[in-house]
């Protein structure tokens, strides 16, 4: 844990062609984006690429572009910043807007892009501080014994690993059905945010579908949501930079006081966005009222399984669906 | 302007720029890691990863075959046979045979530059043997906890207590039993409070040479200069007098500053590079890791009370850990906690526990704000068991003047009921409060402190000004020394320059700590004013022909007075200046000793949250900080210091916390989950300034820059009681336990 970092080469390429060349170049390459997560495993010298590729300079990866069915491809160097402000994204997606304004500070803001954002590391203190644990390559979790501090580890779907999904924009863009258009070795494919996060039970070592060679692109939010009510939240000790304890997402359409379709997802309870289909299929149909509330916090967790220290992560989730459906009212 | 009886002063009481400020906002400023020297090398340490290991072998020779690494530390080249504090101070600097905590250092390596000692130190091979450790101050203080260290319990330890307890502390006065019969309501509770960290945003920094010689010289960021000279002389075996330490500005401390870390390691490097100078600047996590935190604390509190709010007896018993070594403010802790209180009966009881952990150091107030946490959290359930409004419970029993204090002296001169009426009054106390909002009221105290003080001053060409203190400034003691050496010679302001000098210019001066420097440094300014003053109206007497006795100083010049007024004009500053030379040489002044009288200060807080029970989250929507002052010489930064205390507290309540794994690694030695309060997290600290002047210094001066860190503990605690009903006795109060509190209730 020092504040300098290894030597290292940097290569800046100005086109996706010259990116995928020095990708393919070089087997240790780490794509380098804002830098505000690969950063810090540099100066904790818990991973030491020898080779850097910085995509700023890549045109294709910038900014934000209408797309005939009223959704919207966004550049993966696009900054959480120009996220959070773009007028495109407050009209059509303003729960995307808000989550992009609630990670870190207006600093990381600035120099963080939604690309890195998604595809960022998990935040487990064991793991960054390079505990030979199974996500590392070893063959423990640290998190996970009955003294260890896990308090912002995971509820659901643990598999081996107990690391949480610390992304805020990752929860908007699962909730909006939004795709991953990323760039292969070989071919472009894209993919939806349920195949682009992926649990310790797919890889271990990995959080995203990402794979060395591939370049994310941007994401496409298609028109499904756009215009339509949403609500995103987020929870943490403190009231910016600091990740979120639990935070939500939601998308829904009312017809006739009742709600016709909703989308909610959570994050930081489980190692990806997690789909809340029990409380999805309990509403549809329903009126927003207190009633419906209770409902809501009756499944909204159901199949949680908390660790030590992380109990309070229950109440929480539950509470905060039932405030994003209050948010209907 | 300020009016003292019949006294109207020019300058205390106004707000000018501090002297320094435009450097720092310019970047004009130097601070610990701006300094440079040709031929410089950078340190790098390093540090155990082990809570508590028994360090088997050191393999330094990979680091040394590196080129440009030109020199390795290890406890082998401290001197032995240092005993009591100093061999605590060097056991600290570098681990002998043991490691005794997460980031303990173990080598230190210099090279020609940052990235390769960084190498270097990587190739440094430490064999642990991982020993049993222990974090928790209720685990340690247990008979069968590992034990820290064999024989470093004090006289005052009873046989019989548990290994870890080093020093045992029992005091009071009264009769504590008759006490608690006599109440109408007796109630006991247990606290406890996490260790917390100053949090100050420059790490520790400095560039050391030393000579094989044994002359050396330091630059350094630090509270004092003379401490660091003391401390590293005594850990490397030097002569004081050969090492020369100069104070860089300081980008805060709060305490965290006013001992060594690697100090002795950039002078110990240098010393084996040939005399090179060697610059170390910690790391944020190095600074969270291995510097001094403060103690984490276990509490008792048992409080018998009449229906009328009246406190019959009262009885404290805490146990906290300061790490490795003996230190943790107990003592202070138990001293401060009952203080507010005027007590008929009163019992204290204290353990000092070792655990591996970083050494504590000093923060802001050392103690009590723990002891307040406990002492004002019960203190707020009774009066509101007993229907009692909180603030009258605290005028019923406020200590005055004269009266007896809870920890054995005597008050002198104390403003605590001008402060609680002045908190009573205040508008907050009447804003409306809605749904799960909720008012907390709690007291605080520090004693305040004075200490070892040596100030020049010294009268220029021009007339102007200079005066050298030992005291560095951290909060505006520079423009509060220069007001009042000003308004005594009658000059303008900005005609008085004040300069934090180094260990060779001076006598020993103790840090600025104990919130000292305004009062301690600022009376010995004064006073070497005054000196200046009577050698400028002898040389005018002289001149004029007159009795020195018969000339007066008015507005900056010499007067003569009595028979003789009128028959000369006044001869200004500037003019008696300008012939220095022919009329005898420098004029100057000089103060040095233990100023006495200092004046304690009494505070309360006045703070309104807002609970979300759905999210656990506490928002401060209103909080007012009154406090004595004495006086304040240049209010602008009192009400820095009263908000920047309060803050820090806010801070401690809600999340700040020294987070162990289960292997005793310190799982948050960064500011991302280090959690001290950010801007949008705080609303504006509203102050109130109370000014009962303080009879022991010339202007009145208190010193005001500890109590404000006391008070937020409880009465944020107390606050959420009354918001949403649920006593949250163990901090912080982060949203997971104020959740985990109302899920517990519902
Ligand atoms: C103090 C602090 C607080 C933070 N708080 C929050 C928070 O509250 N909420 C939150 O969500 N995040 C938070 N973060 C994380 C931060 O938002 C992300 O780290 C940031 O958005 C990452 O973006 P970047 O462009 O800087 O990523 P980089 O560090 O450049 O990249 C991150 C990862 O993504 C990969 N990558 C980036 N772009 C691409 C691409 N186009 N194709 C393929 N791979 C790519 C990189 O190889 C790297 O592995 C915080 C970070 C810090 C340091």
């Amino acid at each position: 844990m020092t504040d300098v970092m290894h030597n290292f080469e940097l290569y800046q390429p100005a086109s996706l062609a010259d990116a995928q060349e020095l990708l393919g170049d070089h087997d240790d390459a780490w794509i380098i984006a804002g830098g505000k997560d690969s950063l810090d495993w540099f100066k904790h010298r818990v991973k030491q690429p020898s080779v850097l590729v910085d995509i700023a300079a890549i045109p294709e990866l910038h900014g934000i572009r209408e797309e005939a069915d009223g959704g919207l491809y966004i550049g993966a160097m696009t900054t959480l910043t120009e996220v959070a402000e773009s007028d495109l994204v407050n009209a059509r997606f303003p729960a995307l807007a808000m989550a992009a304004s609630k990670v870190a500070s207006p600093q990381i803001r600035n120099a963080g892009t939604l690309g890195g954002n998604v595809a960022q590391d998990t935040r487990c203190t064991y793991y960054r501080d390079g505990f030979p644990c199974y996500r590392a390559g070893g063959n423990t979790c640290y998190a996970n014994t009955p003294t260890a501090m896990n308090r912002e580890h995971t509820l659901f779907e643990a598999s081996r690993c107990v690391a949480v999904t610390p992304s805020d924009t990752g929860v908007a863009l699962a909730a909006l059905g939004a795709t991953f258009h990323i760039q292969g070795r070989r071919r472009d494919r894209e993919v939806s945010a349920d195949e682009f996060f992926i649990g310790p039970d797919v890889d271990i070592e990995r959080m995203t579908s990402l794979e060395h060679r591939d370049i994310l692109l941007g994401i496409r939010v298609p028109g499904t949501w756009a215009g339509a009510h949403q609500y995103f939240e987020k929870v943490a000790d403190r009231n910016a930079w600091d990740f979120a304890l639990v935070n939500i997402a939601m998308a829904a359409r009312m017809e006739g006081g009742a709600i016709a379709e909703v989308s909610m997802v959570c994050g930081a309870v489980q190692c990806t966005p997690r789909r809340l289909t029990d409380v999805e299929s309990l509403i549809v149909g329903e009126t927003p009222g207190e009633e419906l509330e209770t409902l809501v916090k009756r499944v909204a967790s159901s199949g949680a399984k908390p660790l030590n220290y992380n109990h309070f992560k229950i109440p929480l989730m539950e509470n905060l669906a039932a405030r994003a459906v209050r948010s209907l009212v | 302007m300020a009016k003292d009886g019949l006294t109207e002063f020019r300058l205390i009481g106004t707000r000018p720029d501090r002297p320094d400020g435009l450097d720092k906002v310019t970047g004009r400023a130097r601070y610990g890691a701006d300094f440079a020297l040709p031929g410089m090398l950078f340190g790098a340490v390093v540090r155990s990863p082990h809570a508590h290991a028994r360090i088997v072998r050191i393999d330094t020779s990979r680091a040394l075959a590196l080129e440009g690494v030109k020199a390795v530390v290890t406890r082998a080249d401290l001197p032995d046979g240092l005993e009591g504090e100093d061999w605590d101070l060097q056991e600290n600097t570098l681990a002998g045979d043991r490691a005794l905590y997460d980031g303990h250092a173990v080598a230190a390596v210099a090279a020609t530059s940052r990235l390769l000692a960084e190498e270097a130190a990587r190739l440094i091979e430490v064999d642990y043997e991982v020993l049993p450790h222990v974090i928790d101050v209720d685990d340690a203080i247990r008979p069968d906890a590992p034990v820290i260290r064999q024989g470093a319990a004090d006289a005052s330890v009873p046989e019989g207590m548990p290994p870890n307890v080093v020093r045992y502390m029992e005091f009071g006065h009264g009769d504590i039993e008759a006490g608690f019969a006599e109440a109408d309501i007796v109630r006991e509770r247990s606290y406890r409070t996490e260790a917390a960290h100053q949090g100050y945003i420059e790490p520790h920094a400095c560039v050391g040479q030393l000579g094989a010689d044994g002359a050396g010289e330091m630059w350094v960021c630090t509270q004092g200069q003379w401490y660091i000279r003391r401390m590293c002389a005594a850990v490397l075996g030097l002569e004081t007098a050969q090492l020369r330490v100069t104070p860089s500005e300081i980008g805060g401390g709060f305490g965290g500053k006013t001992t060594i870390f690697m100090e002795p390691l950039s002078l110990a490097l240098s010393r084996k590079a040939g005399g090179r100078p060697v610059k170390i600047v910690m790391s944020r996590a190095e600074v969270l890791r291995a510097t001094g935190p403060t103690a984490s604390a276990s509490m008792d509190v048992r409080i018998g009370m009449k229906k009328d709010g009246t406190i019959t007896a009262a009885r404290a018993e805490f146990r906290m850990q300061g790490g490795a070594f003996p230190g943790a403010p107990v003592d202070m802790a138990l001293y401060c906690a009952f203080a507010p209180y005027k007590l008929p009966a009163v019992q204290h009881i204290g353990y000092d526990v070792l655990a591996n952990r970083p050494k504590c150091a000093a923060y802001r107030a050392p103690g009590s704000p723990m002891g307040a946490f406990a002492v004002e959290s019960l203190l707020d359930e009774m009066c509101r068991e007993l229907g009692i409004d909180p603030v009258e419970m605290r005028l019923t029993n406020a200590v005055r003047e004269g009266d007896r204090a809870s920890y054995g002296p005597t008050f002198g001169s104390i403003g605590l009921v001008e402060v609680l009426e002045a908190a009573k009054g205040h508008p907050n106390m009447a804003a409306p409060l809605g749904p799960n909002q909720g008012r907390g009221i709690a007291s605080g105290y520090w004693f305040n402190h004075s200490g070892e003080t040596s100030v020049s001053m010294a009268i220029s060409e021009d007339g102007t000004a200079q005066v050298s203190v030992g005291t560095p400034d951290i909060g505006g003691s520079r423009a509060s020394i220069a007001l009042m050496v000003a308004e005594r010679l009658g000059i303008p302001y900005e005609d008085v320059r004040v300069n934090v000098v180094e260990t060779g210019a001076l006598g020993v001066n103790e840090p600025t700590h104990g919130s000292r420097a305004t009062f301690a440094s600022g009376k010995a300014a004064v006073v070497a004013a005054e000196q200046a003053i009577a050698e400028m109206c002898r040389r005018a007497a002289a001149e004029w022909g007159i009795d020195a006795e018969a000339v007066e100083w008015v507005d900056g010049a010499a007067q003569p007075a009595g028979p003789n007024a009128g028959r000369f004009p006044p001869m200004t500053i500037a003019e008696i200046a300008g012939k220095m030379g022919q009329t005898g040489g420098p004029i100057s002044g000089h103060h040095e000793g233990l100023p006495e009288g200092v004046g304690a200060s009494f505070g309360a807080h006045v703070v309104d949250v807002e609970v979300d029970p759905e999210t656990g989250r506490v928002t401060i929507l209103r909080y007012v900080v009154v406090q004595d002052a004495g006086r304040a010489i240049h209010p602008a930064y009192v009400e820095g210091q009263y908000q920047g205390g309060a803050v820090q507290g806010i801070g401690w309540a809600l999340n700040e916390e020294y987070v162990y794994d289960d292997r005793g690694r310190l799982a948050n030695p960064a500011f991302l989950d280090y959690r001290v309060p950010v801007a949008s997290d705080l609303p504006m600290i509203d102050t109130v300034i109370v000014e009962v002047p303080n009879p022991g210094h010339p202007y009145g001066v208190r010193g005001v820059g500890e109590t404000g860190i006391t008070p937020p503990l409880p009465a944020i605690a107390n606050a959420i009681e009354d918001a949403v009903g649920v006593r949250l006795t163990h901090l912080p109060m982060s949203p997971s336990k104020v959740l985990a509190a109302l899920k517990g209730r519902g």
